[in-house]
């Protein structure tokens, strides 16, 4: 029914005549219905419930998590410093997913180094004295000498360690999951955990010695486990403990170290470089073995590490030569232990070796990215 | 956990473990570390398995004539002349020395041994390295530096060694690895 409006003339009033009934009514119920609608609407949107706001997080949840986490720390932080500050002489047992055991002595003085001799197998010791590091043969009195791996600045080492943390950039997730007796000790038990591995420590609740640890792979199987058998902590050394024997045979390795790429290539080291490496990890250390026909990078995200050798042409261990296919395209995979894995590939006319527990993915296209 | 016997310890053992030789706390060690270990439980499950296989097979008999066929030969062996190999015969020379030349001959052929070793070591001591980080010094010059090229004999194991020692340096690292990752025939 077309509405007309009121005054239309379109039905032909007669002059005099008097109105219609129904066009009186059909403006007022078109006006009465306008307003019915402009009601209701507003009804509507009064009655509308409020947009959904965010769900409140749980302040006393969050707060609780960030307690935990810096109870974990704490603990964390005092077992590094334990470790530069107490003396001990610990009996100690590992073994790894791959059969391989051993039993060793741990002495440990801070001020003069760290000795590790194999009980069983016996015949090996490794001494680090900050000066150099050595590793003897017992049974022909060889002793190959290298530099130190325990610089002593290890404060500023925490310091940086948890500096980082703060600032979010590792990605180390550390939490306290319970308490147990080892060495006739009580100690808590910290797991820290990577994008790779898991590592468990117990930490003793008196001086924060670290008395065992754990590894455990991201599928939770274990790789590793160390503890102390003993542990004494008022041990009496002798200054031959940290050294070798005066009368073994000298072997110095062929080894340098640079602390980052600029200082390498200032000695005129040339090396290639991955252009993406895995989030977190950092370039800890350039080494030139064997005379400079072996290059190793290695990085770390301060649990986890992969080292990039690269070899020269014509310098590749036979043993790693046979996992190159004979174009040399593609790389192959080949096991190592406490689960870590080896990629290696040859790329004009340098052959590669990572050994990581980086996923395949992160492995392709690390290796892709090397300039 | 496993107990602390290795798995290349125990393994050889397996064998005579499973045929119940093995000296009595030998064979208690083997079998604590068998219970623990899947590896070698799955090992001896093998050995077991050929063992049980091997005594349902039917016993060979030697064939018609072979025990005089061999009596012949060795009958034979026993007539021929006997030829001494260049070990029997240079026991000969050495024992027709006397007993003032021997200590001679043997100073002259440890001389003539160890002159190349000397040479090569000489010509391998460290030269000058300018620009380059110097390695500490020490008072004595190194007996040998370790050769520029990998050799034959050596393995991939040195190169893991190398990433361990890495990792066990690490803030968290655990530097019981630098003598488990050690290649136990060392």
């Amino acid at each position: 029914m077309m509405m007309r409006s009121a005054g239309s003339d379109r039905e032909g009033k007669r002059p005099g005549a008097a109105p219609r009934r129904h066009t009186r009514i059909i403006p007022f119920l078109a006006a009465a219905g306008s307003t019915a609608s402009l009601l209701s609407c507003a009804a509507l949107l009064i009655a509308a419930p409020p947009a959904a706001t965010p769900a409140a997080a749980h302040p006393a949840e969050k707060q609780d998590e960030k307690n935990k986490e810096n109870q974990a720390t704490a603990l964390l932080r005092r077992m590094v410093e334990a470790e530069i500050k107490h003396a001990f002489l610990a009996r100690e047992a590992t073994l790894t997913a791959d059969g391989r055991g051993t039993e060793q002595w741990v002495k440990r003085d801070p001020r003069c180094g760290l000795r590790r001799e194999s009980i069983r197998p016996p015949g090996t010791v490794w001494i680090d004295n900050y000066k150099h590091a050595y590793r003897l043969n017992l049974r022909d009195n060889t002793v190959i000498e290298s530099e130190s791996m325990l610089p002593r600045p290890e404060g500023q080492r925490v310091k940086d360690f948890f500096r980082r943390r703060f600032k979010g950039q590792l990605l180390l997730k550390a939490e306290v999951v319970g308490e147990d007796r080892v060495a006739g000790r009580t100690a808590d038990i910290v797991a820290i955990t990577g994008p790779a591995t898991t590592r468990r420590f117990w930490i003793d609740r008196g001086t924060g010695l670290r008395l065992k640890t754990e590894e455990y792979n991201k599928d939770g199987r274990l790789l590793s486990s160390s503890y102390y058998a003993s542990l004494d902590l008022k041990p009496r050394f002798s200054d031959d403990d940290f050294r070798p024997p005066a009368d073994a045979r000298l072997i110095r390795e062929a080894r340098r170290r640079f602390p980052n790429l600029p200082a390498a290539e200032k000695a005129g080291v040339r090396v290639r470089t991955p252009r993406w490496v895995p989030e977190g990890y950092t370039l800890r250390v350039v080494e030139v073995l064997r005379d400079g026909e072996t290059t190793a990078l290695r990085y770390s995200n301060s649990i986890d590490a992969f080292s990039l050798s690269q070899f020269n042409p014509g310098k590749v261990p036979d043993r790693l030569k046979k996992h190159l296919n004979e174009d040399g395209d593609s790389g192959s995979f080949l096991p190592f232990p406490r689960g870590q894995r080896g990629y290696v590939w040859r790329d004009g006319g340098t052959t590669f070796l990572l050994i990581s527990t980086l996923s395949d993915e992160q492995v392709k296209r690390l290796a892709e990215s090397i300039k | 956990m496993a107990t602390m016997l290795d798995c290349k310890k125990v393994q050889p053992l397996l064998s005579e473990f499973v045929d119940g030789t093995l000296p009595e706390e030998t064979n208690w060690e083997v079998k604590l570390h068998v219970t623990s270990c899947a590896v070698c439980q799955k090992v001896a499950d093998d050995f077991t398995a050929t063992a049980r296989l091997l005594g349902n097979l039917e016993r060979a008999e030697p064939s018609a004539g072979f025990e005089a066929a061999l009596a012949a030969r060795l009958a034979d062996l026993s007539l021929k002349p006997h030829r001494p190999s260049l070990r029997e015969r240079f026991a000969e020379w050495w024992q027709a020395q006397g007993a003032a030349r021997r200590p001679v001959l043997a100073s002259a052929a440890a001389i003539a041994a160890l002159a190349p070793v000397a040479v090569v070591a000489v010509l391998n001591l460290p030269g000058r390295d300018g620009g380059a980080e110097a390695m500490a010094g020490a008072a004595a010059p190194p007996v040998g530096i370790q050769t520029a090229s990998w050799s034959e004999g050596e393995s991939l194991e040195e190169l893991y060694d190398d990433h361990a020692e890495f990792s066990s340096s690490l803030l968290l690292g655990d530097s019981s690895v630098v003598l488990t990752s050690s290649d136990p025939r060392l």
